[in-house]
């Protein structure tokens, strides 16, 4: 019986990262943004854990019609319980790295870089 | 006639502080010598300035007046300048005095200074109008350019050749007037008017007979018409010259402004590429997002690839695990020799092998590793999918190209930023308002002709109309009629004589102007096949060889020839005459052309001043040439770069 | 020069048209301060005079 998520938030704290990774004109919707944002969390091997105070932003329908999403997170998270509360983490750790601090993220950079 | 006295300079040109030259008063030659760049052109210019209240620089373009004062001057700021002509014209004293006064502490530009102008004539300091009434009747600035002489300015007389030009026709009214041909034109009018007003005394004398009274009323009806059209064709007349003024304004202020014309056009050019490409841009952009979609599988991929080999690996031994378990259960359970899954035969050795390698499973591993597989397929297939979605090349290929477009937009913005500040001190909504209205003036033009055109078809219509009435009121009229038909008569001749009197005159005047255009010709020329110069409508003049042929093309040199000739014929029959004042007359002449022409000089005009430089014209050439027609000379002595001065060389 | 031309053409092909007539129209636009108006009345008594003359 999963005590998974049912639905996926941004922290108020991330809330303005998240929207420069937007300002930067390259993503379509802020879901994709996070996407990517989870992806590069994902590529950097943050540690499995949650975040907690997430204001809810979309239904994990939404985000996952498939159910592919969470499997891909169980490839490569084996032992994660709570794979859409952990797709949650992955995200918010993401675009704080992303655009936290920095005043233009660098997308191009992320995804081209060969290092 | 005009004869130069003195010319006072303050601060004008080069010509630092106060300075004075006066001219030669006896009939003769003065020269004024100076190497390039002294001030021979700004002395010429002073003359101009003190007439007219311009002056030219190259290429015939108006120079702005903030760039007349000293520099030298103006580097401890003072700023201004003035200039004093004296005169005699008529048997009177003049002195014209212009000055040019900064309003300002630091001019920067025309707007900042004042000019004024007085005349004083004979002590008395003339009025406002009366001295723009003297000056003009004096010298007037149609005209100046056969007096103030400079060599450079010679695309004028180029235009002369071509009568078409709407300089030519200008040009060759202005030498008409200066050979008296108005007088007759204005007689003229005179009997046209007079007989005019004799011919409607006539249809109202015809109004009053009742035989004559119908033709009197179609004749006084076709006079009131005629004036009409008269009265308007005088309109269009007006209005056409002062749209050709206006063409011909406008052309100079275009051509002044051609390049920063032709930079607005470019900066125009850049603004609209600039503006396709941003379109581009926002096309690009939006595509980009789109692709972006997938651009976390790209981030992942790598990830994804090693997840999905090792899961490849794991779901073949968990593959194996479970039909090993399967071909075992089916060989127990049906006691067969073959395997159920592709039928061969399994030896003794085969099975017993099968039989160790399922001696750790059990049923219950088995299921596990059943529903393992099950998973492990699920996540081959997402993996899979994710990675069909990695469209990373693409996805590179957009960014770069929106990378170029952002360069070349940027480079462009920068043209159009360098432009902007060339253009600064260019107001561009007058620029732009100056082609507009030229273009607007070229069409009125155009239509104006045409009207005018129709409305000279309808007085020739009106004219013939009348006189065939006139005709049939001649046959029947009586004695009342009698008396204003001889006066009408004696006008219609008068007419006549003056019409006839003008083709007349101006045939003469042409052909005395030829004549002695070739006079001078023929003592300047040093081509002994030359035979003589063919004037034509506008007082162009070309070569004629000896054969008769013509020579229609001629080298800058020739030209300044044949434009001294031209200037020497019209001041030999001119009744307004002055002095000569020639800037660099020899500059494109050789040797046996500048022998002739200072030779020659005398015979041209009474007062004759020169401004050249040595290798143009040795003073030992002049003085030996000249002799006793040689009457001053002057130099221009350098005192630092922006400071000459005026001295006169005492032998 | 001006003045012998129209001379010419007047004792050549106009001879009945007073001499004093074209004289006094050609003054005029040379150096004449007198209106326009003034010199027409003055002309057309030159040409009554002239015709009453003829008879």
């Amino acid at each position: 019986m999963s005590n998974d998520k049912k639905t996926i938030g941004i922290t108020k704290a991330n809330y303005s990262a998240l929207q420069k990774l937007l300002q930067t004109g390259q993503f379509a919707s802020e879901l994709d943004a996070a996407k990517f944002a989870m992806a590069f969390a994902a590529r950097n091997e943050v540690p499995a854990g949650r975040t907690n105070g997430a204001d809810t932003k979309w239904n994990v329908g939404s985000v996952d019609p498939s159910g592919d999403l969470r499997e891909m997170v169980l490839t490569l998270y084996p032992d994660a319980r709570e794979p859409y509360r952990l797709m949650e983490h992955l995200m918010n750790e993401g675009i704080r790295s992303l655009a936290g601090d920095a005043k233009n993220p660098d997308v191009f950079g992320v995804l081209f870089s060969t290092d | 006639m005009l004869v130069l006295k003195a010319l006072t300079l303050e601060n004008f040109g080069p010509f630092k502080g106060r300075q004075r030259v006066e001219f030669a008063q006896d009939d003769g030659v003065m020269i004024i010598y100076g190497e390039n760049m002294r001030g021979k052109t700004s002395l010429l210019n002073a003359v101009r300035f003190a007439f007219f209240g311009r002056v030219i620089g190259r290429g015939s373009k108006a120079t702005s007046i903030h760039e007349i004062g000293n520099w030298e001057e103006a580097a401890v700021g003072k700023y201004g300048f003035q200039v004093e002509l004296e005169f005699s014209s008529g048997g009177h004293d003049y002195k014209l005095t212009r000055t040019c006064r900064a309003r300002v502490t630091t001019p920067t530009s025309d707007a900042d200074y004042q000019v004024d102008h007085f005349l004083e004539c004979d002590g008395d300091v003339l009025g406002p109008e009366q001295t723009s009434t003297e000056l003009a009747r004096i010298l007037p600035e149609q005209i100046s350019r056969f007096f103030l002489f400079d060599g450079e300015l010679l695309q004028e007389y180029e235009d002369l050749l071509s009568s078409e030009s709407d300089m030519g026709r200008r040009i060759s009214e202005a030498i008409e007037r200066i050979l008296g041909v108005p007088v007759l034109t204005s007689s003229r009018a005179t009997a046209l008017r007079m007989k005019e007003r004799s011919e409607k005394r006539e249809a109202t004398a015809a109004q009053s007979d009742q035989k004559t009274r119908e033709y009197g009323n179609q004749l006084a009806d076709l006079h009131a018409q005629r004036d009409v059209l008269k009265a308007d064709a005088a309109k269009l007349k007006t209005d056409l010259d002062g749209l050709r003024t206006k063409k011909a304004t406008l052309e100079e202020a275009l051509k002044r402004k051609e390049r920063y014309a032709s930079l607005m056009e470019k900066k125009d050019g850049l603004e609209r590429l600039v503006s396709e490409q941003t379109e581009r841009l926002d096309t690009k952009r939006q595509e980009l997002a789109a692709g972006m979609a997938s651009a976390w599988c790209t981030l992942l991929a790598p990830q994804m690839r090693d997840a999905a080999r090792r899961l490849e690996t794991h779901r073949e031994a968990l593959e194996a695990t479970v039909t090993r378990w399967k071909v075992l259960q089916e060989l127990k359970a049906s006691a067969t020799h073959s395997c159920p899954t592709c039928l061969q035969k399994i030896t003794a050795e085969a099975r017993a092998a099968l039989e160790e390698a399922a001696s750790g499973d059990d049923e219950a591993g088995v299921q596990e590793a059943r529903e393992e597989l099950e998973r492990v397929r699920r996540r081959l297939s997402a993996l899979s999918r994710f990675l069909d979605d990695d469209r990373g090349d693409t996805l590179k290929i957009r960014w770069e190209a929106i990378d170029e477009l952002e360069v070349d937009i940027a480079d462009k913005k920068g043209q159009i930023t360098e432009i902007n500040k060339q253009l600064e001190t260019v107001d561009e909504a007058s620029l732009r308002k100056d082609k507009t209205e030229y273009e607007q003036t070229v069409r009125a033009i155009d239509t104006t002709e045409r009207t005018l055109t129709d409305c000279e078809e309808k007085l020739a219509d009106n004219k013939t109309g009348a006189e065939r009435i006139q005709k049939r009121l001649d046959r029947l009229g009586g004695n009342d009629l009698q008396g204003e038909r001889a006066r009408r008569s004696l006008y219609a001749k008068v007419h006549e004589l003056f019409d006839e009197a003008v083709s007349a005159y101006r045939d003469q005047l042409r052909r005395r102007v030829e004549a002695d255009a070739t006079k001078h010709f023929r003592a300047l020329t040093t081509e002994p096949d030359y035979r003589s110069l063919l004037i034509n409508d506008s007082y162009g003049l070309t070569i004629v060889h000896k054969d008769g042929s013509l020579i229609p093309v001629r080298s800058a040199g020739a030209e300044h020839v044949v434009a001294l000739c031209l200037v020497g014929a019209l001041q030999n029959n001119a009744p307004l005459q002055g002095p000569i004042i020639i800037d660099s007359p020899f500059g494109r002449l050789d040797r046996g052309h500048t022998t002739n022409i200072v030779r020659a000089l005398p015979t041209m005009a009474k007062q004759v001043m020169l401004l050249v430089y040595e290798d143009e014209l040795p003073a030992g050439l002049a003085r030996t040439e000249l002799k006793g027609q040689l009457k001053s000379e002057w130099i221009l002595v350098r005192r630092s770069a922006r400071h000459t001065e005026l001295a006169e060389r005492k032998s | 020069m001006l003045l012998n031309t129209v001379e010419q053409i007047r004792s050549e092909k106009f001879a009945d048209v007073p001499k004093e007539l074209v004289r006094r129209i050609l003054l005029h636009h040379t150096d004449s301060a007198a209106s326009e108006t003034d010199m027409m009345r003055s002309l057309e008594q030159l040409v009554n005079e002239h015709l009453n003359e003829q008879g």
